[in-house]
């Protein structure tokens, strides 16, 4: 491709930095706020139930996705104990932009899926330096931050940790 | 009837942060060096529809052509209209300080806009009309604000 | 269906790891003028044009505003759907839809992805609801190292067979002018040896992050017979979608991809799948979900998914050939990845796929594409009206 200025197409290839910096502010609802609340203030973990499958919705949210059924609201909701053991884990070492700062963050850390003793799952991170004690059905417990480092969000649950034997 | 505790709204405050570099493509990149290594401006023209673009395209919207012969066109134009700028957000991506004017300028030999500032002149006396030309920053770097504003000839 | 509708022309770019010789809109418009000239049409012959792709990889939104130029919508009704990692799947029922309407009868639908202008991963991790699982979300690898280690469990698969899927994939892909990766893969232990990403998925048990542009065109079916010699006819299309968190204890969720392929089967009378369709080209963005995947789809048994690629059933030249093109596995330019499937699977059966076209008569194949939350969309096209 010529232009007319009768230069030959030279390789350069040039673009524009595009910066996408956007703040929000996301309404958590009367069911999720009110789960962050009660993390944040009381310390306590809880599901709803379904009342016409049974199961436990957790988070806690309006509707049962597959019943179409309208979830009990708080306080009719079933307190977790925050115990259960492991499903599965990884260890996630590769660095990962973190979308809401731009940083790439370097430290691994390990992914786990848990099955906690209610009966549903929940997905968080494990604390556990020595990655071969961790097993599958392993007993593990929740640790939150201290109370006043607590600010209604999912990562007041510091991590989880396998239950000392 | 006793009336339900109602709780206050749980607000949780988050933010987009993510770094994005888009290709302008090879004509794209033609104009921008145009640009950033000799100050010009260049558009394309459609040999069907007999019209200049500023910026160039490498498509014609109306007849469909591929389009990559870049011409150059005058660094004068004429104001078709304009606005001026009096609030401000955060994080803002504003090319100025407010108040600030941008207009729409067709520059001698296009037959389209080009989108820009407009500098050296108090907002209140832009006209419809007017006689700008380009402002070139002293260092140029393959960005639409090569040209820093253009101000009344 | 109020029309009967069929692909008319398809059209794809070469896919490759970067262009930044193009801009987004000029990715688009390759593809479109590939397809066009597929169909031997112009763009003045085109009603209306639907667009899509996952916007979060390129931090450019609303496409549909800024590439009226190049994607020949100037003055032309049609408008945006974007649906993550279906939305090529999506686009292409959208465009059945359009058809389908009777409102338009010539409807363009093109999708693209451009994921070197961006951070693919962090990109992903956008889709996580950010007041819930956005923080730890680690996007795909995580969720196909899980699939991975859990059907190697239930099935008594090994990590080798998942390296057959990747050699099949390849020696695909070799005769795919447009497919990404051509990596002449020669044995296992080629693929055994790729670095280890989180166990048991290697590198190359996953897809590349591709760039790349596809379109196709459709028409009604009065249009159709009048303007193409070979069209391929659209029977069936369904999307189905699921919850956003797994919360049964299951580390997968196949019901979605069950389901699709159940009601698309039942729909059009197929109860043999690898007898009764011809072709499959499926969404699997890693070797271990094509094998996951054979099983939802019942093209086989639960716990047979191993052999048929054990003994090459699936090949090119086996008895049920899957992803004949190279797949998702050897090309992933994400938004445009869906629809990829549905034009390699028109030019199979029109018998227009060059070196990598299945040596027989195509008459049905099943395509499909594949979401975040496991949600699927299925397609089934065919070679003749009934």
């Amino acid at each position: 491709m010529r232009t007319a200025l009768g230069k030959k197409e030279s390789q350069e290839y040039l673009g524009i930095s595009n910066l996408v910096n956007l703040p929000f502010n996301w309404s958590a609802g009367p069911y999720l706020g009110r789960w962050l609340i009660e993390l944040r203030d009381n310390g306590k973990l809880w599901a709803s139930r379904c009342s016409k499958c049974q199961r436990l919705l957790l988070p806690p949210r309006v509707i049962c996705g597959i019943c179409h059924v309208r979830a009990p609201e708080w306080p009719n909701w079933v307190e977790l104990s925050g115990k259960g053991e492991l499903i599965e884990w990884e260890k996630v070492v590769a660095p990962q932009m973190n979308p809401s700062t731009g940083k790439i963050e370097q430290e691994p850390y390990i992914h786990g899926n848990i099955l906690l003793d209610e009966g549903v799952t929940f997905q968080h991170h494990l604390e556990e330096p020595d990655e071969t004690k961790l097993k599958e059905g392993a007993r593990v417990e929740m640790v939150l931050k201290p109370k006043h480092e607590r600010k209604g969000l999912v990562t007041d649950i510091l991590y989880f940790r396998l239950v000392k034997e | 009837m006793a009336k339900k505790k109602t709780m206050a709204p749980h607000v949780v405050p988050g933010r987009l942060y993510v770094p994005y570099f888009n290709y302008y493509g090879a004509l794209g990149s033609e104009f921008y060096k145009q640009l950033r290594d000799n100050k010009k401006i260049t558009g394309v023209k459609c040999p069907t529809c007999k019209k200049v673009l500023v910026p160039p395209r490498s498509v014609c919207a109306v007849c469909f052509n591929n389009l990559n012969e870049l011409v150059e066109v005058s660094s004068r134009g004429t104001v078709q209209t304009y606005t001026v700028i009096y609030y401000t957000y955060s994080p803002s991506n504003q090319p100025a300080d407010i108040p600030y004017a941008y207009g729409i300028i067709q520059l001698d030999g296009a037959d389209s806009g080009l989108c820009h500032l407009l500098g050296e002149i108090a907002p209140d006396k832009i006209t419809i009309g007017m006689r700008v030309e380009a402002v070139f920053k002293d260092k140029c770097e393959g960005n639409i604000l090569d040209i820093k504003y253009f101000r009344p000839v | 269906m109020a029309n009967r509708v069929a692909i008319i022309g398809v059209g794809q770019t070469y896919h490759t790891s970067k262009r930044p010789d193009v801009c987004i809109p000029e990715l688009c418009n390759e593809a479109i003028r590939a397809a066009l000239k597929d169909a031997e049409l112009t763009i003045k012959d085109i009603d209306a044009v639907v667009t899509g792709n996952m916007e979060l990889f390129e931090g450019r939104y609303h496409q549909d505003l800024w590439q009226v130029d190049y994607v020949g919508s100037y003055h032309k009704p049609g408008f945006r759907v974007t649906t993550g990692g279906t939305t090529g799947g999506t686009l292409a029922c959208t465009a059945f839809f359009c058809s389908a309407s009777g409102l338009f009868d010539v409807v363009m639908a093109v999708t693209f992805e451009k994921q070197s202008e961006g951070d693919s991963r962090a990109g992903l991790k956008t889709v996580a609801d950010p007041l819930w699982d956005r923080w730890i979300s680690t996007g795909a690898i995580g969720t196909f190292a899980r699939l991975g280690t859990w059907y190697m469990k239930e099935s008594g698969a090994t990590e080798e067979h998942a390296a057959l899927v990747r050699l099949k994939a390849d020696r695909n892909a070799c005769l795919n002018p447009h497919a990404h990766l051509k990596l002449h893969l020669n044995t296992v232990e080629d693929v055994l040896k790729s670095e280890m990403l989180v166990p048991p998925l290697r590198r190359l048990d996953m897809c590349p992050t591709s760039e790349g542009a596809c379109a196709i065109i459709v028409a009604s079916e009065k249009k159709a017979k009048k303007l193409s010699r070979k069209p391929v006819w659209v029977k069936d299309w369904v999307e189905v979608h699921n919850e956003m968190r797994y919360n049964r204890g299951d580390p997968v969720s196949l019901e979605n991809l069950e389901k699709a392929a159940l009601t698309i089967y039942k729909r059009n009378g197929i109860t043999n799948p690898r007898h009764d369709i011809s072709v499959a080209e499926i969404y699997e963005p890693s070797t271990w979900a094509e094998l996951v995947w054979y099983e939802a789809f019942n093209f086989c048994d639960k716990g047979e998914a191993y052999k048929l690629i054990e003994r090459g059933a699936t090949n090119r030249d086996g008895e049920f050939p899957v992803n004949p093109s190279g797949g998702v596995i050897a090309t992933n330019p994400i938004g445009a990845t869906g629809m990829i499937r549905v034009a390699e699977a028109a030019l199979q059966i029109r018998g227009d796929a060059g070196a990598h076209q299945v040596d027989r008569e195509v008459k049905r194949t099943f395509t499909t594409a594949w979401g975040g939350s496991s949600w699927t969309v299925a397609h089934l096209l065919s070679k003749t009206l009934d």
